[in-house]
């Protein structure tokens, strides 16, 4: 059975304006991470935020469990969904151990604070991302790279069957991409959970794909999906043409016995193959 | 958990609180229930304040507050400055009332900006307090003199009928009365022998007079003190029945409107604005600045002509013989204010000191003294 | 235990605050005086007490010290909840104009009803509270409210009712009226009473206690409006809720007791550099904080000089310095 399914699904922010998106429709299993792809501003993340139900589809519905998401109130859905932001504005000194427990907000009424059990909670899901050490540290004194971890362990303290992420490792450096990164893998792998990602970065979906984690790709593009499916097949220079304007070469080179290192290289850009510009880029 | 029982103990300690509060207050309607039924013992007199409040003054009053400064100057003319226990701020800097009554140095100022600090009152234990019309319509401030039974008076006043009734109101709470009558006499005497002979004066001959209060552009509105009696001294006050803009109750004429108003005569009752007027080039183009007529009004026991001044008689004398000289030839000025202030003063002033008087020179300290 | 112990200042604090003014003030009254003429009224013993000191204690003083303690709490509690509601440090409790409402309330009703005191509040608190609904109105946008959009609506009704403000100065009675709202804009606790106490001690009670128990969805507000309700949090009714208690709040503190700034800044910041950011601590640390300090400041302005000295220029004057004080003590304190 499908965690999370999007049928048919329209959006555009006012009744006459123009869709963002229009009859989308997929299903994610159990265990799987499903990858947004596409260009700034093409809806990515409008639509994680109809899945969220920050907005709400005109057409078509999002169903969650087999639950429509436009019959559940907030509390209800963040029992299903968590959330992990592309860049989190960090305005009070919380300490980090505070932040995670505000994961258990739906599962605590209106007028009270977390319980005793609400803090275990939050202590195993900062041990799942590896910061239980940090968690008496005001977490705006944390690298990008651990804030986001934090980020990812307050959706863990949700306990929902699907995260949802937008963009989690922009802003990050080379190292703590590659931390998050395999955060999320071991993630996946050890409590089965089902991750909604968008992403600017085509070979994080190979990576996930050589850890032995079903990945779907969708490119998004002209309000619609280009194309769906693994990323091998997706992901090919004739799609990154078409999505992004750019040139690219497929690099693989064998990693070991068993898997395939792949990579989608960037050559040039389509608009902008003048010499001259080029050159002067090269200089 | 203490987290929880936190909420619950300041819930608590609510309840407590609300019971307290609430018993005092039930208190307070009661107290004030009751409030005439205690022995009113003490002999009292009754007087009619200036808004028309018939007060319960004791019989025999020994310390005074007086929170309004004018009320504090008619006492001292009343020969009662030594019952003064509390004024405002501006008194201790009246050279000449400290002269009189070296006891005002020691009196408390329990007043600023129309509040009063009932404490500091309190300390000086007064049998009446003199306040400004502002306080008495305040029903806050008026709280805090009734919870202590201090009688009060309103003696605050925007004509030459009001100053006169405030005067006397002082002066009967007091138990002077015929002192009070004495001063608004000449009060009356003096306008009588200005008016006469300005009526004799024709219209086209009028003095056009523009009267800068304190400051340079602050002037008079024609329901003020110094409206009427700029009218009884023969001048044509320049900017009554003007619009003029306010300011915190002061009226304030714009350069302009002075330059288009030309007046004849400029009168000025605070120290260094004739210097400032006649120095400062945008006044310059005015007729009286280029005829050298600014003049500083004379300054003794208040300032002469000033809204809450006392010496209105003098003012209007003066007024008129700087105007219409040739028409008071047989007004001594310098004489008229010796004897005023012998009479209602009881003082002595000494020729030079006479002379300070009438050129508004030293008889105003600067702020905080502390002699 | 050390939590049991901040906690057990924070309840004793303000108390002792209340109860050391009532031996304070210009009226020199000695110490076993003040604790005889308090037993006295508590215990039914009849000790012989003139009625003056009857009344300078428990009529002038204590009402005077409870009701500061009541207005000093809720400017605090109510500026930390905005800070926290808002994401922003920079905000105070009359971010949505409930100061500037009030004014005008209090200037209309000393010009229309002559400064009848019951008139003067019920006037104050009901403009405090059309003040918060209108800006709540003008930040409304495609039925939801962003945060941006409210703090925007409650400059511009701030801004008119403070026009409002000077227009209703410039009609006023010069000589009867405008002194009196004067001096209810520059904020004084010198005419407590019971009675006010009584009055606006409802508005204020609700607003603290509706602030106290929602204090943590306080923290999870903070986090943004996308993040907050992905976490589950039903956005309408929880923003709702904190602006409705800390407008009635700070509405119920301003209509007594006039426009007091800076305690509803600067004592949230002094808590949060002393018990940390989160609301659980912070909201009742912040209560505790701004009853004693506005205990306190008013003492001091009671017998720094005769002429009380209008609470607007201390707030300012000693919290100023304690402020800059603590900031270099703590080194900014997690900022």
């Amino acid at each position: 059975m499908s965690v999370l399914q999007v049928a048919n699904a329209s959006f555009s922010y006012e009744r006459q304006s123009e869709k963002i998106f229009e009859d989308i429709s997929f299903e994610v299993g159990q265990g799987e991470i499903f990858c947004l792809l596409g260009p700034n501003g093409c809806g990515k993340s409008t639509l994680l935020d109809n899945i969220l139900g920050v907005n709400h589809l005109q057409q078509g519905e999002i169903r969650v469990m087999g639950r429509d998401t436009r019959t559940l109130k907030a509390g209800q859905i963040a029992r299903y969904i968590a959330y992990v932001p592309q860049s989190h504005e960090r305005t009070f000194p919380y300490q980090v151990i505070d932040i995670v427990k505000m994961g258990r907000a739906a599962y605590t009424g209106r007028f009270s604070s977390p319980s005793a059990k609400d803090k275990e909670i939050a202590k195993e899901a900062l041990d799942l991302v590896g910061l239980r050490h940090l968690r008496h540290r005001p977490y705006t004194q944390l690298s990008g790279g651990e804030g986001q971890l934090v980020m990812i362990a307050r959706a863990l303290a949700q306990k929902t069957p699907v995260i949802v992420m937008d963009e989690p490792t922009a802003h990050l450096d080379f190292k703590h991409e590659m931390v998050v990164m395999e955060t999320i893998v071991k993630l996946v792998k050890t409590t089965d959970l089902t991750v909604v990602m968008a992403t600017h970065f085509p070979n994080h979906t190979f990576y996930l794909e050589n850890n032995g984690i079903k990945t779907t790709v969708a490119l998004m593009h002209n309000k619609h999906f280009l194309e769906v499916g693994n990323p091998t097949k997706v992901l090919n220079e004739h799609n990154m043409r078409t999505l992004y304007n750019v040139n690219t070469k497929l690099m693989t080179c064998p990693l070991d016995t068993s898997t395939v290192l792949k990579q989608l290289v960037p050559v040039s850009t389509l608009n902008g193959t003048k010499e001259e510009e080029r050159n002067a880029y090269v200089r | 958990m203490l987290d929880k029982k936190y909420p619950r103990l300041i819930f608590l300690l609510l309840i407590v609180l609300l019971l307290v509060i609430g018993y005092r207050y039930w208190q307070e309607r009661n107290i004030a229930g009751n409030e005439n039924i205690p022995g009113q013992t003490k002999q009292t007199i009754t007087v009619v304040d200036n808004l028309g409040r018939k007060v319960q003054v004791p019989a025999h009053v020994e310390r005074v507050a007086c929170l309004y400064a004018f009320s504090g100057h008619v006492t001292a003319m009343l020969g009662e400055g030594n019952k003064i226990v509390a004024i405002p701020d501006g008194l201790k800097r009246d050279v000449l009332l400290n002269e009189m009554y070296p006891e005002i140095a020691d009196a408390l100022i329990p007043v600023a900006a129309g509040s009063i600090n009932i404490e500091e009152l309190l300390k000086t234990n007064p049998d009446v307090a003199f306040v400004k019309n502002s306080t008495a319509l305040n029903p806050a401030e008026v709280e805090k003199l009734d919870k202590f039974n201090i009688p009060y008076l309103a003696v605050d006043y925007n004509s030459i009928e009001g100053q006169q009734h405030a005067i006397m109101a002082i002066a009967q709470a007091l138990g002077v009365p015929e002192k009070g009558q004495a001063y608004n006499d000449y009060y009356q005497a003096s306008i009588e022998r200005v008016q006469k002979i300005v009526a004799t004066i024709p219209e086209n001959e009028r003095v056009r007079v523009y009267h800068a209060v304190n400051e340079a552009t602050r002037t008079d509105t024609p329901d003020s003190l110094a409206g009427d009696w700029t009218k009884i001294a023969g001048a044509i006050n320049v900017s009554v029945d003007q619009p003029l803009r306010q300011l915190e109750g002061k009226n304030y004429a714009s350069l302009e409107q002075i330059l288009l108003w030309d007046p004849d005569v400029i009168l000025v009752n605070e120290p260094g604005v004739v210097d400032y007027i006649m120095t400062n080039s945008q006044w310059s183009p005015l007729k009286a600045v280029k005829d050298k007529k600014v003049y500083q009004m004379p300054i003794g026991i208040s300032r002469w002509g000033h809204p809450g001044g006392l010496e209105t008689p003098l003012a209007i004398m003066w007024t008129a013989q700087l105007l219409y000289p040739e028409h008071f030839q047989d007004l001594d000025i310098r004489e008229e204010a010796r004897s005023f202030y012998k009479t209602f003063f009881d003082y002595q002033v000494s020729d030079k000191m006479l002379t300070n008087i009438l050129n508004g020179e030293g008889m105003r300290g600067h702020k905080n003294p502390r002699q | 235990m050390r939590k049991r112990i901040i906690y057990i200042l924070l309840i004793i604090a303000p108390l002792l605050c209340v109860f050391a003014s009532l031996f304070i003030g210009r009226y020199p009254l000695s110490l076993p005086l003040v604790i005889k003429t308090l037993w006295g009224q508590i215990a039914l013993v009849n000790y012989d007490i003139p009625d003056m000191y009857q009344t300078l204690v428990w009529d002038i003083r204590m009402p005077r010290a409870i009701l500061g303690a009541a207005v000093g709490g809720c400017l605090a509690v109510s500026g930390a909840s905005f800070q926290g509601l808002f994401r922003n440090p920079l905000v105070s409790s009359g971010i949505l104009g409930v100061s500037s409402g009030a004014g005008f309330g209090a200037a209309l009703a000393i010009i229309l009803f002559h400064g009848n005191t019951s008139a003067v509040y019920i006037f104050a608190f009901a403009f405090a509270m059309l003040a918060v609904l209108l800006s709540y109105l003008i930040g409304r946008v495609y039925n939801t409210t962003p945060t941006i959009t409210l703090v925007l609506g409650g400059v511009v009704v701030s801004s008119i009712f403070s026009a409002l403000i000077s227009f209703a100065k410039y009609v006023a009675d010069p000589y009867q009226q405008l002194p009196t709202i004067v001096f209810w804009l520059m904020g004084s606790l010198a005419t407590a009473r019971y009675h006010d106490i009584l009055m606006a001690g409802i508005p204020m009670g609700i607003g603290i206690a509706g602030l106290i128990a929602i204090r943590w969805r306080i923290n999870v507000l903070s986090m943004g409006d996308r993040e907050a309700h992905s976490l589950g949090v039903n956005l309408a009714v929880d923003k709702g809720i904190v602006i409705i208690c800390a407008s009635l709040a700070t509405a119920g503190a301003v209509c007594v007791s006039g426009i007091i700034g800076w305690v509803g800044l600067v004592i949230p910041h002094i808590c949060r550099m002393i018990v940390g950011n989160d609301n659980r601590v912070l909201i009742p640390a912040s209560l505790s904080l701004g009853a004693c300090f506005l205990v306190l400041v008013d003492n001091v302005g009671r017998i720094i000089t005769g002429s009380e000295m209008p609470l607007g220029i201390l707030t300012a004057l000693i919290g100023g310095p304690f402020f800059v004080w603590l900031l270099k003590k703590t080194k900014g304190g997690g900022w």
